[in-house]
């Protein structure tokens, strides 16, 4: 079976700035990785080039076998670091939006989980809190049966109960065969589910290790030595 | 997939675009009863000359603001929906980018059709009343050999140019904001001036042709220059319409490109 994720040398050059350098790398099926690294360290970069909105200056990169496209964006669950739907809106439109595009997609898990955080689906996207925004953005995407889950910066603007619902979110709603690939700093709420990590800095790939390994090999947590890794 | 993308872009202009071609044509109606109706055209000229101006004044701005509208809404959806943050959503729906253009491109058209079909309705409601209708008859005989045809006929044929060729307006809007796209800074104003560019590029290939094809030359102003009027504007619809869907078929291949090949939504 193909990997999940595929990158040989890839390179991202923004005029003489090398945001991802000869990145190389591998991602099976059926586990959480985290992409950790410091701001600009390259790991937007990185999930925009699997989601094929940004076109790679060098380099290979193949989504379940296949260059990002149409068919990887079909089985690709995509949460962007910012905020990408209409202020205008309304919450149950969203959810038909997605009804209406993607194949896998759940609207009775999405309507499930909107009415347990009593998100009323009448309101338009721009009344809501930017935390209630993000968790209706969660909840569209954690609602496919997609085969990777790419989450960039999932918690990074949510309080830490919401943190904890958003993590509890992910790990109930993910299929065992697919693949979580979260982008994050905050690295000691995520730790715990994490299976596999990636450490990025200055657009190379310095560490890529199962969480496991870390704890054996270093007798650290990931976020003592992600702490030492990048040191300032 | 195209159906929807389609049904999703009219979905986000309708609102706009109804509100604003709505208050229009009630402008119109307002304006027709309260003062086109009650003009007397039999009155000496001095009498009601201040107020058809006045009344022509507000139409045109009226004409102008709604088309300038239609023309930024269009401008704005394809902006919006594909290169500001909900591009994030909108580049990840699994649709290709060539079904995105068109898309884009077919829901613009029918935009672009509609607000010329009732700028037209507007300027029918305004113009068509009993006394504008009566003063016409009179003045007919003095202007149609100078212009060909009736002057419904005239308009006629004006409307429908613009609705077979409103396609290529489309296509310089979207061409233009893909040409800025290809640059790390000030992408919009960028598109703006593309724009601009495009416009005058297209104004003095026109002046070129019609060089090259004698019609600026005056040929068409002779003894019989009422049937030569006719026949001019008809050939510089012919020509126009030739010179504009090249062009536009030229930016809707080069935006395809830029679309597949070029996009960074940084």
């Amino acid at each position: 079976m193909k990997p999940i994720l595929e990158c040989r040398r890839l390179t991202k050059r923004y005029g003489s700035f090398f945001a991802l350098s000869d990145l190389t790398l591998t991602l099976e099926r059926g586990q959480i990785v985290g992409l950790l690294g410091p701001n600009g360290s390259g790991k937007t970069t990185l999930i925009k080039l699997i989601n094929g909105l940004l076109v790679p200056t060098d380099g290979y990169i193949a989504v379940d076998g296949c260059a990002p496209g149409v068919e990887t964006k079909k089985i690709v669950s995509y949460l962007p670091d910012q905020d990408c739907l209409g202020d205008q809106m309304r919450v149950r439109e969203a959810v038909s939006l997605y009804t209406d595009f993607y194949s896998d997609f759940s609207t009775e898990r999405a309507k499930k989980m909107l009415d347990a955080l009593e998100i009323d689906g009448s309101l338009r996207l721009g009344a809501l809190s930017k935390g209630t925004k993000e968790k209706v953005q969660l909840i569209l995407v954690m609602s496919r049966d997609a085969r990777l889950y790419v989450l960039d910066e999932p918690i990074g603007g949510v309080d830490p109960a919401a943190r904890d619902y958003i993590l509890r979110t992910i790990l109930t709603n993910y299929n065992e065969e697919a693949t979580v690939l979260i982008s994050t700093h905050l690295i000691s709420d995520i730790e715990n589910v994490l299976d596999h990590v990636l450490f990025l800095k200055e657009g190379r790939l310095v560490m890529n290790e199962t969480v496991d390994e870390i704890r054996t090999r270093y007798g650290k947590s990931v976020d003592a030595l992600f702490r030492e890794v990048f040191r300032c | 997939m195209l159906g929807k993308l389609i049904k999703y872009d009219l979905k986000y202009s309708a609102r706009i675009f109804l509100l604003v071609h709505g208050v229009f044509l009630l402008a119109c109606i307002f304006m027709r009863l309260l003062f086109m109706n009650r003009i007397d055209f039999e009155a000496p000229a001095e009498k009601y000359i201040t107020l058809i101006t006045l009344i022509m004044v507000v139409a045109v701005f009226l004409l102008s603001a709604v088309t300038i509208t239609t023309a930024l809404l269009i401008a704005l959806r394809f902006y919006r929906n594909l290169f500001s943050r909900e591009g994030y959503l909108s580049w990840t729906l699994p649709a290709s980018s060539s079904e995105h253009l068109l898309a884009k491109f077919i829901s613009g058209y029918l935009i672009m059709a509609a607000d010329i079909l009732l700028v037209a309705a507007g300027l029918v409601i305004l113009l068509t009343g009993r006394n504008i209708v009566d003063a016409y008859r009179q003045a007919a005989p003095e202007l149609e050999p100078l212009i060909g045809s009736t002057l419904g006929v005239y308009a006629g044929k004006m409307v429908l140019f613009s609705i077979l060729f409103g396609f290529a307006s489309v296509v310089q809007i979207y061409f233009s904001i893909a040409l800025g796209q290809l640059f790390a800074d000030h992408r919009v104003l960028l598109a703006i001036t593309f724009y601009f560019l495009t416009t005058v590029i297209v104004q003095i290939l026109s002046s070129v042709l019609a060089v090259i094809t004698g019609l600026s030359s005056g040929w068409f102003v002779s003894d019989n220059a009422a049937f030569n009027l006719g026949q001019y504007t008809d050939s510089l619809y012919l020509i126009m319409g030739v010179l504009m869907a090249i062009l536009a078929v030229a930016e809707y291949i080069a935006t395809n490109y830029i679309m597949k090949r070029k996009i960074n939504l940084i």
